[in-house]
């Protein structure tokens, strides 16, 4: 674990308007919150008491479907495990590839509205969405899609710039260099 | 914040837009419980409101009246709804534009069909086959144009729901719901995850409720909507074929020409009977204007039993009755192709049940003490779908069934609940 992941928690804390704590990599690599002299460890466990303490729309218990609920934990697994550890540039494309195949029939991740799911992809995908070439968003176009709709909402983006995804970035270039 | 009143018959796609807008908006919109198509909408009252006397109408708590779905669905529409500046608005005018143009015909022409909306006169006839045939193939085009948009946006304008959304949406609905199978629908993946996106927003799931997609095509033939109309096709193939020989010539008039041009020849079969002491439309008038605990009653008192019978009808296929608003589109055809009976007969027939567990009975009476039907072509159409019983008027049982039937409560044979109820008169 490492600062990034520090971060993604206080973006999704501030996303949720309460009040991160103090949180760190233990030493043994642990995700560990100290707040009010209480302790959460575990990335998921963090994000679950953030829920807890926004009492925000998102809080899983305003879902009365269990398996809802336990599609966003599977998601927020994912995240931590494979998608917020995807730094090769294979396991990027490996990581894309997955999402771009299940968005494409899908809006959001899971049943049809923005979860928290949604949300903490979208600040672990950021850095890497930032960085793709438009050709790349162009072969990843249900990812591209579905971030363009998430990045939308200024509370979800916060400090973050939108990343653009404009067809016409190619035909603007190319033209500016026949000028 | 917009309030005011929706006027509609039920499961109106139309009126649809309005209500999701309005759910949106949480505006405080009722929908009028006691309107009857075809009689609310044609008072004068209405009509100084509302002059085309079309639904949905809106009349909103400030006095201001509204026609036309999409600007009623405007009216009660959020800033959200709208489109955030001037650039987005425009596009969800042309979103609106091109659900109306693009989708609705064809959309239209495959649905009401199926619906029973409009009576498949001639389903197997090749004219009807290949209009068809265009619709499905014009909507596939403007599905193409929504599945292209569709691949690098969440939603139509904006990355946000708006109306442009919610009129595609309902325009498009019961094409997904009744004719699109998984097969037809395979090709436009954006389409499908945008719609089924929208259908489980809780904002339009309070209004449509659960969308189940179409998994098998609807058959104008199977029966289901316009059942009489297909039975009529199989057991009067010769009848037809004398029909179609007299407009061979001009083969390019539509059902509506054909009923249109027939009406001055023939006379009324009631004519030749006598009139007897009943008087129909006085009877009628005490049914519409006072309580059953009146009107039953002046009905048995001034019932003339030696020229005019009482009838039980019973549809006898039930099991092929399947949507409850499909089964009323099939009563209802009935009485507008009894049109020319009304004056001397009255009836009340009512659907017991609910979706897919349903019947269909109702009591009649019209004069002279042979079933009516056969009496004019025009009316063969639906009797032979239901089994007629002549009831005696003396009988108490009679007394009974009438009073149930008339004042719309009790249960079926099978002890189904009564739903809904249409009067013929």
């Amino acid at each position: 674990m490492d600062s990034e992941t520090v971060n993604y928690l206080n973006n999704v804390a501030r996303f949720l308007k309460v009040e991160p704590g103090k949180i760190i990599t233990d030493e043994d690599y642990l995700l560990r919150r100290t707040k009010n002299n209480s302790v959460t460890k575990g990335f998921i466990n963090i994000i679950l008491q953030f829920l807890d303490e926004s009492q925000s729309e998102y809080c899983l218990k305003h879902n009365i479907n269990a398996v809802i609920n336990t599609q966003i934990w599977q998601w927020l697994e994912y995240c931590i495990v494979y998608a917020a550890q995807a730094k090769s540039h294979q396991s990027i494309h490996q990581i894309l590839k997955e999402l771009n195949a299940i968005l494409k029939l899908k809006t959001y991740l899971v049943s049809n509205k923005l979860t928290i799911a949604d949300i903490v992809l979208y600040y672990i995908l950021y850095g890497l969405m930032c960085n793709l070439t438009p050709i790349e968003k162009e072969v990843y176009l249900n990812v591209s899609r579905w971030f363009d709709n998430i990045q939308q909402d200024g509370r979800i983006r916060q400090t973050n710039k939108l990343v653009n995804f404009s067809c016409n970035y190619i035909i603007n270039s190319v033209a500016s260099l026949h000028i | 914040m917009a309030a005011g009143t929706l006027y509609t018959y039920p499961d109106n796609f139309r009126a649809a837009k309005a209500l999701i807008a309005a759910q949106y908006a949480k505006a405080n919109v009722t929908v009028d419980p006691n309107f009857v198509l075809g009689e609310s909408n044609k008072s004068s009252d209405f009509l100084k409101k509302f002059p085309s006397g079309k639904v949905p109408a809106f009349e909103a708590s400030n006095g201001l009246c509204l026609q036309d779905s999409n600007a009623i669905a405007y009216y009660l529409a959020n800033e959200q709804l709208r489109g955030k500046g001037d650039c987005d608005k425009a596009q969800v005018l042309q979103w609106i534009g091109f659900a109306e143009s693009d989708v609705l015909p064809s959309s239209c022409a495959w649905i009401f069909p199926i619906l029973g909306i409009i009576k498949p006169v001639a389903a197997n006839t090749q004219e009807v086959t290949q209009a068809l045939q265009r619709a499905k193939e014009d909507l596939k085009q403007a599905l193409s144009i929504l599945n292209s948009h569709l691949l690098t946006r969440t939603y139509l304008v904006g990355e946000r729901i708006t109306l442009a959304d919610v009129v595609v949406f309902c325009n498009l609905l019961y094409a997904y719901k009744y004719a699109m199978d998984p097969d037809y629908r395979k090709p436009f993946v954006n389409v499908n995850r945008w719609f089924v996106t929208l259908a489980n927003q809780q904002e339009f799931k309070a209004v449509v409720g659960e969308v189940e997609l179409c998994s098998k095509q609807a058959q104008v033939n199977s029966c289901q909507a316009g059942a009489g109309d297909c039975k009529k096709k199989n057991k009067q193939p010769a009848a037809k074929k004398e029909k179609e020989t007299k407009k061979e010539e001009e083969e390019e008039k539509d059902a509506a020409d054909e009923i249109l041009a027939a009406e001055p020849a023939s006379k009324n079969p009631f004519d030749s009977m006598p009139k007897g002491t009943f008087v129909m439309d006085d009877f009628k008038k005490s049914y519409s204007n006072e309580d059953e605990s009146v009107s039953i009653p002046y009905f048995w008192e001034k019932f003339d039993p030696e020229n005019y019978s009482v009838w039980y009808c019973e549809y006898k296929y039930p099991e092929e009755l399947s949507k409850v608003f499909m089964s009323c589109n099939l009563i209802t055809g009935m009485f507008q192709r009894l049109d020319k009976m009304r004056k001397q007969a009255f009836a009340s027939v009512c659907l017991f049940g609910e979706d897919n567990n349903s019947s269909i009975s109702g009591v009649w009476v019209w004069r002279g003490h042979e079933l009516a039907f056969p009496l004019s072509p025009d009316w063969q159409i639906d009797y032979e779908s239901y089994d007629w019983k002549k009831l005696d008027p003396k009988d108490p049982e009679t007394k009974k069934l009438v009073q149930q039937y008339l004042s719309w409560n009790g249960t079926d044979k099978a002890g189904r609940k009564f739903n809904q109820g249409k009067i013929f008169k």
